[in-house]
């Protein structure tokens, strides 16, 4: 849309001793905050090594879901997948707990819904390239179970209230 | 395939990794500072330069170029309205990715590789030549005069009708929905062109405006009546941004921030427990992050007024410039992914637009390779690079504009405002992919 050069009608020559003292002043700023920061890199690098191998979901506390064991092998290929995570979901006036949890698991994870609601509903789970459905009658619980085969952020979600329940995050 | 509740795509990249997000904001502060210190004190790219390429230009202005390129974009667009007028309510119905994905996250690679593409096909100034030439009226010519003052303000109302359409209209992956934007766009655009000729399309149409500015920072520019091979820095400093770029950039920036903070958890509990209606939250929302990348940047630049020789209220629009190597970095980290794999999902429904099984462009039986998907510590590298790589372009472009603009002693004091807008800028990128 736009031709031609720049405005430059403002350059003048010369840089004064003021302009001297800004930009010694603004070395040390940066230098100092440079250090600071990477402080903070150094001390956070634990955190993401922390990935969990297998995580087990508590029903009715969604505040915690994705405690992550102490000590964990970087990459463990060898899960036991009879050791399942559990997601408990209910359903209640309109109302879904859990309500917008993450949580952090292993590709490979086998993941099984329990999933009680007060009216009929589907539960979606948006897998990539397959998606899960588990279709739920009002008060009698369903369970149902997907695997999450490879990398990625999966929303869980209840279709018929349009919430999203959790988001497991694959990795 | 069953339709999600945000966006289109079944999969999202995984949350940036803290350690990612201490890195970016302590290189981009870093970096920062020392472009501010150490860096040129006089303009370097007072003049566009590059390789002036006249045979690639009588290409590109072949009358049979243009012509052949115009028909391809206007047949694309005349199938893809077949599938939205006649095709299936599915999410393989491709109208979704082709406005979603091809159209607005695909003018990006297109407006950087190939400049001005898009304004030289846009299929709306095609359909109003057509009507003009129909007419035997010059299209150039509308019934009313259209005040230079207008710039591109009512395509940045446009971009906002498109961001909320994409992140909070409710049902926006039906048809009965989609059918209502399309039409309103076409008839808001080709009238008003009628109404004040076809400068109209290149202030009111919001794909036009945000490709054309995009295409601002292209290696390909316009120099007089030859097309040059630029440094897209020096390019993107000789551009005179219009009213209301200002409003079009923080649109851009402020929806695709927007966009990761609905993904956070606070976000989705706290509406999800509301009585509020999602819809009120999403564009409250989406308003306040807009206007906050509004007042902010426009207040930092506003600064420089007190160390320059113009009014304050015209620095923004100087420094506009700056802010897109930032929107480009956001753009390249959100949805690099999902034009890569939706994009790959939209060309194989393209065979098929009305769901009975046609395979018109020999493409419906290619699977979408999402191997990408298996490399998580790379999508999430390239993020950061992309973050922090538009920073650190934007900061360049912000001094080289107030070395330019400001008189040499005052340069730093002038700008320091402006980087530190930036920064944040920057850093609350890195939170909001990290996605807490």
């Amino acid at each position: 849309m736009g031709f031609g050069g720049a405005d430059t009608s403002d350059t003048l020559e010369g840089e004064g001793p003021k302009s001297m003292l800004v930009r010694s002043a603004l070395i040390c700023g940066t230098v100092a905050l440079g250090l600071l920061l990477s402080g903070c890199t150094s001390s956070a690098q634990p955190e993401a090594s922390a990935s969990p191998s297998a995580v087990v979901g508590s029903p009715s506390q969604p505040s915690s879901p994705a405690t992550s064991p102490t000590s964990v092998p970087p990459r463990s290929p060898s899960l036991d997948p009879d050791y399942a995570l559990t997601i408990n979901i209910e359903i209640v006036g309109g109302k879904t707990v859990p309500n917008g949890v993450k949580i952090n698991v292993p590709v490979g994870q086998k993941v099984i819904l329990n999933v009680s609601s007060d009216t009929d509903d589907e539960i979606h789970a948006h897998l990539g390239e397959k998606d899960y459905e588990l279709a739920v009658r009002a008060g009698s619980p369903a369970k149902g179970s997907f695997t999450l085969d490879s990398p990625g952020s999966f929303e869980v979600e209840s279709h018929h209230l349009e919430k999203t329940i959790v988001i497991l995050n694959a990795r | 395939m069953l339709i999600p509740l945000h966006g289109i795509a079944s999969r999202h990249d995984l949350p940036l990794p803290f350690s990612f997000v201490v890195v970016g904001a302590v290189l981009a502060l870093t970096i920062s500072f020392v472009i501010l210190i150490f860096a040129w004190r006089k303009p370097r790219f007072d003049q566009v330069g590059g390789r002036p390429m006249s045979r690639v230009t009588a290409v590109v202005d072949h009358p049979i170029t243009r012509l052949v390129a115009r028909a391809v974009v206007l047949a694309a667009y005349v199938w893809a309205g077949l599938a939205m007028m006649a095709g299936q309510d599915l999410l393989t119905n491709p109208i979704f990715g082709f406005a979603f994905v091809w159209m607005w996250v695909g003018l990006v690679p297109i407006s950087l590789l190939l400049g001005q593409f898009w304004r030289a096909t846009n299929p709306l100034r095609t359909i109003h030549g057509a009507l003009c030439a129909l007419a035997r009226v010059d299209p150039e010519r509308g019934l009313l005069a259209l005040s230079a003052r207008v710039g591109v303000w009512p395509a940045a109302a446009g971009i906002f009708g498109f961001v909320w359409l994409e992140l909070v209209q409710p049902d926006r992956t039906t048809l009965a929905v989609l059918r209502v934007w399309a039409l309103a766009w076409l008839v808001i655009l080709v009238l008003g062109a009628i109404v004040f000729g076809q400068r109209w399309i290149g202030a009111a149409d919001p794909f036009e405006t945000y490709a054309s500015t995009l295409a601002q920072m292209s290696i390909w520019r316009r120099v007089g009546d030859q097309l040059r091979l630029v440094n897209p820095l020096a390019g993107l400093n000789a551009w005179h941004a219009p009213p209301g770029a200002t409003a079009v950039v923080a649109a851009l920036l402020g929806s695709t921030a927007f966009d990761s903070f609905t993904n956070t958890s606070w976000w989705i509990r706290v509406v999800q427990d509301s009585n509020v209606p999602t819809v009120l939250w999403g564009t409250g929302g989406l308003l306040a992050m807009i206007i906050i990348v509004f007042v902010s940047f426009s207040l930092a630049a506003a600064w420089m007024g007190r160390y320059g020789g113009r009014p304050a209220g015209a620095y923004p629009r100087l420094m506009v410039a700056s802010l897109l190597p930032i929107v480009l970095g956001y753009v390249v980290a959100h949805y690099a992914t999902l034009l890569i794999v939706e994009g790959q999902r939209t060309a194989i429904n393209f065979s098929d637009p009305l769901g009975r099984g046609w395979n018109v462009f020999d493409s419906a039986e290619m699977g979408v390779n999402s191997a990408i998907f298996a490399y998580p510590t790379a999508i999430a590298l390239v993020q950061l690079c992309a973050i922090v790589g538009g920073h650190v372009l934007g900061i360049v472009c912000a001094h080289e504009k107030a070395v330019a603009l400001l008189p040499p002693d005052r340069a730093l004091q002038g700008q320091l405002p402006l980087l530190l807008v930036m920064v944040g800028y920057t850093c609350a990128g890195l939170v909001l992919l990290f996605s807490p």
